[in-house]
C-alpha cells in the first residue's frame, strides 16, 4: 500500500516536457539535454551572513546578529565562535553570557546578495550558466567536465577559488540543481551522476537540508520524518494540501521530474569592485599588486560579457574618507590584461599621494562590445594593432590635447581651414591646390623696403596674387591678396597682403 | 672551397646580414622609393631604408625637407601605414598635405611640451612596426639618444626620420642615412653624408619635374605621367 502510494507520489507524474526546456534557453549547454543530462554543482556557503561582513579575523570570534522574534539572535557565526559553542538562534545576550569576547555584526542581507553575486560572476569561468540561490551559488557544469579534466579536478579548482576568496563551503554534484544544493547543504560531498541514483542519495538526507520553511519543518517532524525519504513516503497530495504546492514541486524538481529551469546571474551593465588593503599603502607602486587582483576581476568580467573598456576610474580612498581619482582612458577599448596594467602603471606614476591609500575602487565608466577576437591577436601585436596602444602611451604622458590628427575644414579663410581632432579622426579629403605644407599659427607680419615685402631680405614674389575674400557674415571677414615668395635662403613661403590695410604677413612656408 | 661559398650563401639569406657594396640587402626590413629616380639610384636598396633612422639636416625648417619625403609619405599612407609627426616647428597644413595626397586619417601630430618628451614619444611611436613612418624635428640631441630611435626602429621595421639643423652634418651619428638638403631656385639640392651599405654623393639636383613623375607614378596614374611627357 506504501509502495502504491510513493509510486503514485512520484511516478504518476508526467515526464519532463524536454523541448519546452530547449526553448527556453536554445543557446545554452542544456541544448544538449535531450542527449546528454545536465551535472549541477552547487556551492553552499554556510557561514555567509558573517563571512558576507566580516572574513579576515579567523582567531577572533565574531557573529552576524539578527532580530527576529523580538529579540537579536545569532544569525551565523564564525569557526571560533562556533567552537565556543555559539550557535545560531542563540539571543546575542545568551551569546555574551557564552562568550564575553564574542564581536557581533547586524546581519546585511544586501552584502550577502552581493557577495554571492560577485562570486557567481567569477564561477562563470567554469560555466556560462552560473546562478544563485539561496546561500548557494549554483553550476551547471556537465559540457565544462572535459575541459577540466573531469568531476574530481572541476570539483578541486572550484574548492580552490572559494578558499581564495575564504568563504566556508560545502560541494555536492548532482543531475538537478535543487538535488545539488541539498546535497551541499547537508555537507554531502556526493557526485550523483545519473537522475535515478538521485531517489537513493536524498532519501537519507536530514529535513533542514530542504531549506522548508520553519513551520513545515517543525510539522513534519511531530509527524515523525526525519529524513527526506520519510517525507517521500507521505502521500502527495496531502502534502500539497498541508504544506503548499510548493513543496511537492520542490520535491519533484530536486527528483528531475519537473523542470527545474535556472537563468544564469545577469552581467552587471556596470562594472565596479572595490578593496580594502591590509597596510596603509603611501606609495604609488605599492598599489600595483592590490590593483592587479582588481585589474584581474575585470578582465573575467570582459572576458565573460565579451566587452572592452574604454574608460576607467581608480579610486583612492583615504583615511578621512577623501578620494584621489586616477581616470584612465584607452583610445581603444581592450580586455587585455598585461595592456591595461601597463597603462595603470604608467598613469600611476604621474599621481601624487596627498595621503596613504586605506582602499582602492576600480569602476568603468565606458564600455563598448568587443565581438570575439582572440586575446592572443592582442597580445602578439600586429603590425596596427599596436597603434591604439602608442597613441594612448602618449597621450597619458603628454595629454590629450597634445596627440591629435589634422582635418581639413570647409572655411576658404586658410587658418580656419583646419583643425586638431582625435588621432586618427581626421577625413581624407582631396585638399585644396597651392597651399603651404607648413602654417604660421598666428601669422608673421612682415616689414615692407620699396613696396617689396621683407624678411631678412627682399622676398621675390613668384605667384600670385590668388584672391581671398569671405567671412563678411561673421566677425573675421578677411580680404586678402596671397602669394608665394622666395626667401634669400630659397625658401618658398606664403605671404599675404590685406587689402583693406597694405600690410604684408607671412602664414605659411611650402616645404 | 664549397664549404665556403655554401656558408656565405647562408650568410647573405640571413636578415640584417649585409656586406659591404651589396646594394641589395642593406636594410633587413626592405626600402622604400623616395619616389625621385635619381636619388634611388643613389640609395642601396633604391631607396629610403626601413628600420632605421634617416636624417635630414637643413639650414632651416622650408628648405625642401618635405618635398623630399612626401612621395614616400604619401605611398605609404596610401599603404594605411601610420605618419607621426612628433615636434614638428609649424603646423601640418592639413589642406595642403591632403592635396599633395596623403591621408590625413593616417596622419598624427604630437606636440610635446621637452626635447625629452619628443624623444620619448618618437621611440613610443616607432615601435609600430612597418609600414609606418615617424617624423621628429629636433634642434639638438645628442648621440646617445638617436641611437635608442635607432634601435627602436631596428627592432620594428618602422621608419624614423628625424630633421636637425645643419650644423650638426659634423658629428657623429647612428643613423643609416643622413642627408642634408637646401632649395635652389625650385629644385632640391641634397648630399648625402652617409649611407650605410652605399657611399656619399656630393651633390644631387631633384627636380620637380622628377617630383611631379613621382608623384604620378605614386598615384598610379599613368595618363598623368605620359601627359607629363608629352609636355
Amino acid at each position: 500500500m506504501k509502495q502504491a502510494q510513493q509510486l503514485h507520489l512520484f511516478s504518476t507524474q508526467p515526464a519532463i516536457p524536454r523541448a519546452r526546456v530547449v526553448r527556453v534557453r536554445p543557446a545554452r549547454p542544456r541544448l544538449q539535454r535531450t542527449r546528454r543530462m545536465p551535472l549541477w554543482l552547487a556551492v553552499h556557503l554556510p557561514r555567509l551572513a558573517i563571512e558576507a561582513l566580516h572574513r579576515d579575523d579567523p582567531l577572533q570570534p565574531h557573529a552576524a546578529i539578527e532580530a527576529s522574534r523580538g529579540t537579536m539572535r545569532i544569525a551565523s557565526m564564525n569557526e571560533a565562535a562556533a567552537a565556543s559553542g555559539i550557535e545560531a538562534g542563540m539571543t546575542l545576550a545568551g551569546g555574551w553570557a557564552l562568550l564575553p569576547q564574542l564581536e557581533v555584526h547586524e546581519r546585511e542581507p544586501a552584502k550577502e546578495r552581493e557577495c554571492l553575486y560577485r562570486l557567481a560572476l567569477r564561477a562563470q569561468r567554469f560555466t556560462p550558466l552560473s546562478t544563485l540561490d539561496e546561500q548557494a551559488v549554483l553550476l551547471e557544469v556537465r559540457g565544462s567536465l572535459a575541459l577540466f579534466g573531469g568531476a574530481e579536478a572541476l570539483l578541486a579548482r572550484a574548492a580552490e577559488m572559494f578558499t581564495q576568496a575564504r568563504f566556508t563551503f560545502s560541494l555536492a554534484l548532482a543531475p538537478t540543481p535543487r538535488a545539488a544544493l541539498w546535497l551541499a547543504r547537508a555537507q554531502r560531498r556526493v557526485h550523483v551522476d545519473a537522475p535515478d541514483e538521485l531517489p537513493g542519495a536524498l532519501g537519507d538526507l536530514p529535513l533542514a537540508a530542504t531549506g522548508f520553511a520553519p513551520d513545515v519543518l517543525e510539522h513534519l517532524h511531530g509527524l515523525g520524518a526525519r529524513r527526506l525519504q520519510d517525507v517521500m513516503r507521505l502521500p502527495r497530495d496531502g502534502i500539497g494540501r498541508r504544506y503548499g504546492a510548493r513543496i511537492v514541486r520542490e520535491l519533484d524538481q530536486a527528483l528531475g521530474r519537473l523542470p527545474d529551469v535556472r537563468l544564469p546571474v545577469p552581467l552587471p551593465k556596470r562594472f565596479s569592485t572595490r578593496l580594502d588593503v591590509v597596510h596603509e599603502i603611501s606609495l604609488t607602486a605599492n598599489l600595483l599588486p592590490p590593483l592587479g587582483r582588481l585589474l584581474d576581476e575585470l578582465e573575467d568580467y570582459l572576458a565573460v560579457t565579451q566587452q572592452g573598456v574604454r574608460r576607467m576610474v581608480i579610486d583612492l580612498v583615504h583615511r578621512d574618507r577623501s578620494i584621489t581619482p586616477v581616470a584612465i582612458g584607452f583610445a581603444n577599448a581592450t580586455r587585455d590584461g598585461r595592456r591595461m596594467r601597463q597603462l595603470v602603471e604608467q598613469r600611476l606614476e604621474s599621481v601624487a599621494l596627498p595621503a596613504p591609500v586605506l582602499e582602492i575602487g576600480l569602476k568603468v565608466t565606458e564600455m563598448t562590445l568587443l565581438a570575439g577576437a582572440d586575446r592572443s591577436l592582442f597580445q602578439e601585436g600586429r603590425g596596427d594593432d599596436r597603434w591604439p596602444e602608442i597613441v594612448e602611451t602618449l597621450r597619458m604622458r603628454l595629454g590629450d590635447d597634445a596627440v591629435a590628427s589634422v582635418a581639413h575644414v570647409e572655411d576658404y579663410r586658410p587658418e580656419r581651414a583646419w583643425r586638431f581632432v582625435a588621432p586618427g579622426q581626421a577625413q581624407d579629403t582631396a585638399g585644396l591646390p597651392n597651399r603651404p605644407c607648413w602654417l604660421l599659427t598666428p601669422p608673421q607680419p612682415l616689414t615692407e623696403r620699396r613696396g617689396q615685402p621683407f624678411l631678412d631680405g627682399p622676398l621675390r614674389i613668384i605667384d600670385g596674387p590668388e584672391r581671398i575674400e569671405t567671412g563678411w557674415w561673421d566677425e573675421a571677414d578677411v580680404s586678402r591678396d596671397y602669394f608665394s615668395a622666395l626667401d634669400a635662403n630659397h625658401r618658398r613661403l606664403w605671404i599675404c597682403r590685406e587689402v583693406k590695410t597694405g600690410r604684408w604677413w607671412w602664414q605659411g612656408v611650402f616645404a | 672551397m664549397g664549404t665556403c661559398s655554401e656558408q656565405s650563401v647562408k650568410l647573405d639569406s640571413l636578415p640584417g646580414v649585409w656586406r659591404a657594396g651589396d646594394r641589395r640587402s642593406v636594410s633587413e626590413h626592405g626600402n622604400f622609393s623616395t619616389g625621385f629616380k635619381e636619388l634611388d639610384e643613389c640609395l642601396p636598396g633604391g631607396g629610403w631604408p626601413l628600420g632605421g633612422l634617416t636624417e635630414i639636416l637643413s639650414r632651416r625648417n622650408g628648405s625642401g625637407e618635405l618635398r623630399l619625403l612626401l612621395p614616400a609619405l604619401v605611398r605609404l599612407s596610401l599603404r594605411k601605414g601610420w605618419i607621426s609627426w612628433v615636434a614638428p616647428p609649424h603646423v601640418p597644413y592639413a589642406p595642403a598635405l591632403a592635396a599633395q595626397g596623403i591621408r590625413l586619417s593616417r596622419m598624427v601630430v604630437v606636440r610635446p611640451r621637452s626635447m625629452r618628451d619628443a624623444l620619448w614619444a618618437a621611440e613610443q611611436t616607432l615601435r609600430q612596426g612597418a609600414p609606418s613612418a615617424t617624423l621628429l624635428w629636433l634642434e639638438g640631441g645628442d648621440e646617445k639618444a638617436l641611437r635608442r630611435l635607432q634601435l627602436a626602429a631596428a627592432e620594428s621595421g618602422s621608419w624614423g626620420i628625424v630633421f636637425r639643423p645643419q650644423q650638426y652634418a659634423r658629428t657623429s651619428s647612428p643613423s643609416m642615412l643622413r642627408l642634408a638638403v637646401d632649395t635652389e631656385d625650385d629644385a632640391l639640392r641634397v648630399r648625402i653624408l652617409k649611407c650605410r651599405g652605399g657611399r656619399p654623393v656630393e651633390e644631387l639636383h631633384l627636380s620637380d619635374h622628377a617630383r611631379f613623375r613621382a608623384r604620378c607614378q605614386v598615384m598610379g596614374d599613368d595618363l598623368a605621367s605620359n601627359a607629363f611627357t608629352n609636355l
